[in-house]
């Protein structure tokens, strides 16, 4: 009980910090032109904050949903670190893959790959229920990736939505959990032998 | 006899000379500029040409550029061109914060008046870079006329205190919004308005020019809130109607989003799970 509620407590906190840095917006997105000038916290950075009240609020209560359903006996800090690599690895493959991406904010791209990573990794642990959020996962980034391919585009209120976000999401999150579940089977293999 | 010619005379130069002042002063009357988007964008007669299913193309974000339509004929009662500038300025300072507007650039009239139809808007929009043209159209009718105490007029000094003059101006300004390589409108939207002052005789020239340039602000004003409204509206269609296809070009921008489908699916999938615990 006493642990639950360490983790209320902790994600009420990110929750705080997060609604604080929402002031900060300017100097902390992802902003391609800052970022190859050397402003390279953008590229963590650009997650935390949101073009806008709304968009903050739809991807809070996702992240709340996230984790106190799926991903509470996780501990923080594997959360923390993953959360770190994956940031970093959408927002280099952001800033590489599409070079016409101006500018991108929200937290919903490091979602999908902590989504589609602990699904994995869960799934070959205990429960295989947790492939149900893998498929959901790939299911909903290739429906969005339909719609763009015919020239339409998703929107929160006036903001468009960057769904490559969420394909590069899905697909680190998804890639490294294989890496990690073979190597650990390797390992696990060479224990026995 | 001579008594009676002498009078008469007299009588005739007073009159004359009250008539020449009546004259030498007066301006009333009706006047007024305009300026015809279809005459403009099918000069000599053209005749538009049948619809087409071609599909527009939006690249975000978009290069706008902002021009009055030339008016047939430049009169000393048009506007002159800093002050259409002024007003351009200020319908380009509403929409210029929009995302998906990179800029918004006000094109001088001179260059539009240097060649028609879509030809010559294409030429100026190769000229800017321009994706989508805003043409503002006008039509305005300006009326003098005197009132009833126009009637101390006869008085020098009524000609300068008495404010028996009634000016009037009626504007209807209309800004259609084009995509250039398409050639089709996108959406339209209107402004209109009204205004009256009452002015002495020495004064009808310059609160004339004032009521005006007064009219044209007003209803440029009203167009520009109304362009916000149309503005609206034209996305809630496109998303609808799928008339418009927009795409993102260099430097596009937007934020990492869960929608609410998704998240009512997570939702849904949050209750089975604590039902399943």
């Amino acid at each position: 009980m006493g642990a639950v509620r360490g983790k209320v407590l902790g994600a009420s906190a990110f929750v705080f910090c997060l609604w604080v840095l929402q002031s900060y917006r300017e100097v902390l997105e992802f902003d391609r032109q800052q970022l190859l000038s050397g402003e390279i916290w953008r590229i963590w950075t650009g997650h935390l904050v949101h073009t806008n009240s709304s968009h903050f609020a739809l991807n809070i209560a996702a992240a709340i949903i996230i984790y106190f359903t799926f991903f509470l006996r996780i501990k923080s800090g594997e959360l923390l670190l993953c959360g770190f690599i994956f940031a970093a690895l959408i927002s280099v493959a952001l800033l590489y893959i599409y070079p016409s991406l101006g500018w991108y904010n929200g937290l919903s791209g490091l979602l999908h790959a902590l989504v589609a990573y602990f699904s994995v990794r869960l799934a070959s642990d205990e429960d295989k229920i947790f492939w149900t959020g893998l498929i959901i996962i790939w299911m909903k980034v290739l429906a969005e990736a339909i719609h763009a391919y015919f020239g339409y585009e998703s929107l929160i209120g006036d903001m468009p939505v960057i769904t490559e976000a969420h394909l590069m999401g899905a697909f680190f999150g998804t890639v490294t959990a294989l890496i990690c579940m073979a190597h650990c089977r390797e390992l696990s293999r060479k224990r026995q032998t | 006899m001579k008594i009676m010619i002498r009078k008469a005379c007299f009588f005739a130069v007073i009159a004359l000379f009250l008539t020449s002042c009546a004259s030498y002063f007066g301006q009333e009357g009706r006047r007024g500029v305009s300026s015809s988007l279809v005459d403009y964008l099918y000069p000599d007669g053209q005749v538009p040409p049948k619809h087409d299913e071609t599909t527009p193309q939006l690249r975000l974000p978009l290069t706008v550029g902002l021009a009055f339509v030339p008016s047939e004929k430049g009169t000393s009662f048009s506007l002159p061109e800093a002050k259409k500038t002024q007003l351009l300025e200020g319908v380009k300072q509403k929409f210029v914060g929009l995302e998906y507007v990179k800029e918004i650039i006000i094109v001088p009239e001179t260059y539009m008046r240097s060649s028609k139809g879509f030809e010559g808007v294409g030429q100026v929009a190769r000229l800017y870079g321009l994706d989508v043209v805003a043409l503002v159209s006008y039509d305005q009718v300006a009326v003098t006329s005197e009132t009833k105490s126009s009637v101390l007029y006869w008085t020098i000094v009524g000609a300068y205190f008495i404010k028996g003059n009634q000016n009037q101006a009626t504007t209807f300004v209309d800004t259609a919004v084009f995509d250039v390589n398409s050639r089709k409108m996108l959406f339209r939207a209107p402004g209109v308005s009204d205004v009256q002052q009452s002015s002495s005789l020495v004064e009808v020239d310059q609160v004339n020019r004032g009521v005006r340039e007064k009219g044209f602000e007003l209803a440029v004003a009203d167009m520009t809130n109304n362009l916000a409204v149309e503005l609206d509206r034209f996305k809630e269609k496109i998303k609808e109607d799928k008339s418009v296809q927009v795409t993102h070009s260099q430097g596009y921008g937007g934020g990492g989003g869960i929608q609410w489908p998704f998240l009512l699916m997570l939702a849904g999938l949050a209750i089975l799970r604590i039902a399943k615990r």
